[in-house]
């Protein structure tokens, strides 16, 4: 009874199989230790004249991460976003208290100026907007306003942004033709493009793909994951299938109402890893919005 | 909320509905598959066989209607988390009452009277540890309850041991070479019955989330 | 499903016979009716100014000069120095009132929004419009030509004074219309309220302010009350514009008219086509410029 023991003692190891050798990349990017901090808001509340529309929102957006705001119509997501640029100050009565740090910085102190607030944070619109001008002269725009004239490069900036924006390829041949003319994906990704040539730090994005149909939207996604590397993304969505596709965190925003007074103002619920908000929502009320279970 | 959506409620309600009508026929039939063995009872399997058969009409039908309803309904959260976990149990319960059918099948007039007092003892303690395990874990699907996982996977080692005593009896040499056979059967029967059990109550720690089980009506 | 039911009737999509056809039809014809009735006077005076004008033109006519004594025959002479006036001093005019009524038009749109001073000269642009040209011209002498004489320039005063909000009025209305997501568009690159104004916004409605500024100079070059009492009327050309009386294509039809000698009138409906036909050119010219510029809007 002996051999047959030492025979099986001897036997060398089963070799691993493949899919246990190395560790899997993706898997440590989805651990919970983020980058460095790109925004961080503190208590900021939104005012349109004597309308408080958001109340006290504090959150933190970290670097070359996708980072999604969902909720329902009216909760502020939208005004939130644009608190990060800056865009709400071309709203007449429109007011911020709180403070919103970018990499440290208040963007609301005195003396910031919005200019130079937009140009490092770039934001994509709802409806494509492209000016009516050539597709090139609309990509090259930002470049000029910053004081690039030479022709050169100009060709360069333009090119590497529409490459970048997965647009060259069908624009190539027609860059004097109008920017008007575009289907409604292209208009969107020549608004990416747009937004891409100044070289921003952060791209903000308001609903880009709600007026798109699947394979705009599709190819807008991809666009993000591919250039999620080189920037941060904030992306306001409403629907729940982008968010959980593309973001690595999601910030679900709801409606407060008020019984007393009967007012509405917009109120951060919750704010997590998406697969977290998704899986096992720890509000109620971000459970119900997400199972479709609100209203 | 919606039409719509109280529909998909009113559908994963129903799924809830048979999955505990299966929890509780496997409850029901294994005390009766135990006690069947050692009195010697050889109509209950011919009763269980029946049921059986009825019952195997059921598990395609609820995986049917759980592919369903993730397919169009696209759910998140604690839906998703229910038809995953209800998706992933079925086979569990379904390979179950396949045991509690075997152990009744083994039930003989002879077997019953040859087994020795020692190895009775065994069985019925491990029927009855087994019923209890089985009852935990369907309690603990309804309430929904994470802990219960720990606590089956304490009674299971329990098994274990008694599993190793009943091997130790039978190996003893006091009973036929058959009955001897018969009942390393059906100590292997019990013992993957506590392993189902423990299963299931690893699924509802999955379903659970993070959220404190539900209180009983 | 389908095979066991009913056959249906097709579904009847004609126009329903009835009281609604009726009153489409009528409606339909008065439509009509009140386009011709607009059409007749136009074509009529079109007609007419052709038909008595045109063997009044010539080169010689439009480049001859000076004007003749009114009691000598049209062939004689030339309008030369109405045609040099009517282009120097509404060319003034327009050099003048155009920038200004853009620039105010851009204030009241982009800048001033609902302040003091926006509310007071979207009034006051308002109220302008309905004055009448003479006022216009009486206005101008009193403040101008009594204290600096007659001359051209004051002239285009009046003329400007006249077109200033005609252009503020069409330029604050092309703005407007320019949708406000192409100015967020380049707010969110980084551009100050000036590079948004001046690269997207006025680029987009210059078509629009284009023609509306050329509807302003054709309407301004037809003027004759403002005219009356700044420029006086003479029969020499009178290349300078800034001094000494000048005359203009509407004041002398006016004067011909006024006059019973055949070769007056025979002059006054010459200059009257001329002037015509000056408009027409600068109407033909709106449309180009705009379909120029507004390339890329399709």
């Amino acid at each position: 009874m002996e051999q047959p023991e030492q025979k099986i003692a001897t036997q060398t190891e089963l070799p691993k199989p493949a899919a246990l050798q190395e560790p899997r990349p993706s898997a440590a990017a989805v651990s919970d230790t983020p980058g460095a901090t790109v925004f961080d808001s503190k208590n900021v509340s939104i005012y349109y004249s004597s309308f408080r529309a958001v109340t006290d929102v504090s959150l933190s957006i970290y670097e070359n991460e996708i980072t999604a705001f969902i909720g329902p119509s009216g909760c502020g997501k939208t005004t939130v976003l644009r608190t990060l640029n800056r865009m709400n100050d071309l709203i007449p009565g429109a007011r911020v208290e709180g403070d919103v740090h970018y990499r440290g910085e208040s963007l609301y102190a005195t003396g910031v100026s919005p200019i130079s607030v937009r140009r490092r944070i770039g934001m994509v619109f709802q409806k494509p907007n492209p000016f009516p001008k050539s597709i090139y002269d609309n990509v090259a725009y930002g470049p000029r306003i910053n004081g690039i004239r030479n022709k050169g490069k100009l060709d360069e900036i333009v090119e590497k942004s529409l490459r970048g924006a997965a647009l060259w390829d069908e624009v190539k041949n027609r860059l004097n033709k109008s920017g008007l003319g575009l289907s409604g994906g292209q208009a969107q990704r020549l608004c990416i493009a747009r937004t891409l040539a100044v070289e921003p730090d952060v791209v903000l994005m308001d609903e880009p793909c709600s007026a798109l149909d699947p394979i705009a939207t599709g190819a807008i996604e991809d666009l993000m994951h591919e250039i999620k590397s080189r920037y941060t993304i904030v992306i306001v969505t409403h629907n729940m299938q982008q968010a959980t596709r593309v973001s690595d965190r999601t910030a679900f925003y709801s409606v407060l109402r008020d019984e007393k007074s009967d007012t509405r103002t917009g109120v951060l619920v919750e704010y997590g890893r998406t697969e977290q908000i998704f899986n096992d929502p720890q509000d109620e009320r971000t459970k119900a919005y997400v199972t479709g279970r609100m209203g | 909320m919606t039409e719509h959506r109280q529909e998909f409620q009113r559908q994963l309600e129903a799924i809830e509905a048979r999955v505990i009508e299966l929890f509780a026929m496997v409850g029901a039939d294994l005390p009766g598959a135990t006690s069947a063995l050692l009195t010697g009872n050889n109509e209950m399997a011919g009763l269980l066989a029946e049921r059986e058969k009825g019952i195997s009409a059921l598990y395609p039908e609820l995986e049917e209607l759980v592919n369903k309803e993730i397919l169009l309904q696209a759910p998140v959260a604690s839906d998703l988390r229910f038809l995953l976990a209800v998706s992933r149990i079925v086979p569990e319960i379904e390979l179950s009452h396949n045991l509690v059918v075997q152990i009744a099948a083994r039930a003989d007039h002879y077997l019953s009277e040859d087994l020795s007092p020692r190895c009775r003892g065994l069985t019925e303690t491990m029927g009855n540890l087994v019923a209890d395990m089985w009852r935990a874990a369907a309690d603990a699907w309804y309430q929904r309850d994470s802990s219960a996982a720990g606590m089956l996977s304490e009674r299971n080692d329990e098994l274990d041991e008694l599993q190793s005593s009943l091997t130790a009896e039978l190996a003893s040499g006091r009973m036929t070479l058959p009955v001897t056979m018969e009942m390393t059967l059906v100590g292997r029967f019990y013992q993957r019955l506590g392993d189902h059990a423990v299963n299931i109550g690893r699924r509802v720690v999955f379903l659970a989330g993070s959220h404190p089980p539900r209180q009983p009506d | 499903m389908a095979a066991g039911t009913v056959p249906q009737q097709a579904p009847n999509l004609r126009e329903p016979k009835g009281w609604r056809r009726t009153k489409n039809r009528i409606a339909t014809a008065l439509m009509v009716l009140a386009f011709i009735l607009v059409i007749i006077p136009l074509g009529f005076v079109l007609y007419t100014v052709v038909a008595r004008g045109a063997s009044i033109i010539s080169w010689q006519f439009l480049t001859g000069s000076p004007i003749p004594p009114n009691t000598l025959p049209a062939s004689i002479g030339g309008m030369w120095p109405a045609v040099l006036g009517t282009l120097t001093i509404t060319g003034l005019a327009t050099l003048m009132a155009v920038p200004l009524g853009i620039l105010g038009a851009v204030y009241l749109n982009e800048y001033g929004g609902k302040n003091w001073l926006a509310t007071l000269i979207g009034f006051m642009s308002d109220v302008m419009t309905g004055v009448p040209s003479i006022v216009m011209g009486l206005f101008i002498f009193s403040i101008w030509v009594l204290h600096f004489g007659y001359s051209g320039l004051a002239g285009a005063f009046a003329l400007g004074c006249l077109m200033l909000p005609i252009v503020i009025r069409s330029t604050y209305e092309m703005l407007r219309l320019v949708p406000n997501s192409l100015r967020e568009g380049s707010y969110a690159l980084g551009a100050t309220k000036a590079r948004v104004t001046v690269t997207v916004v006025l680029p987009a409605a210059i078509g629009g302010i284009v023609s509306g500024a050329l509807l302003a100079v054709a309407r301004a070059a037809g003027e004759t009350a403002p005219l009356l009492f700044t420029i006086l009327t003479v029969t020499a050309a009178n290349p300078n514009v800034f001094s000494g009386a000048n005359t203009s294509l509407p004041s002398q039809i006016f004067s011909n008219a006024s006059q019973p000698y055949v070769g007056a009138q025979d002059r006054g409906w010459g200059a009257a086509l001329t002037l015509i036909a000056i408009c027409f050119i600068l109407m033909i010219a709106a449309r180009v410029v705009t379909a120029r510029f507004t390339r890329y809007s399709r």
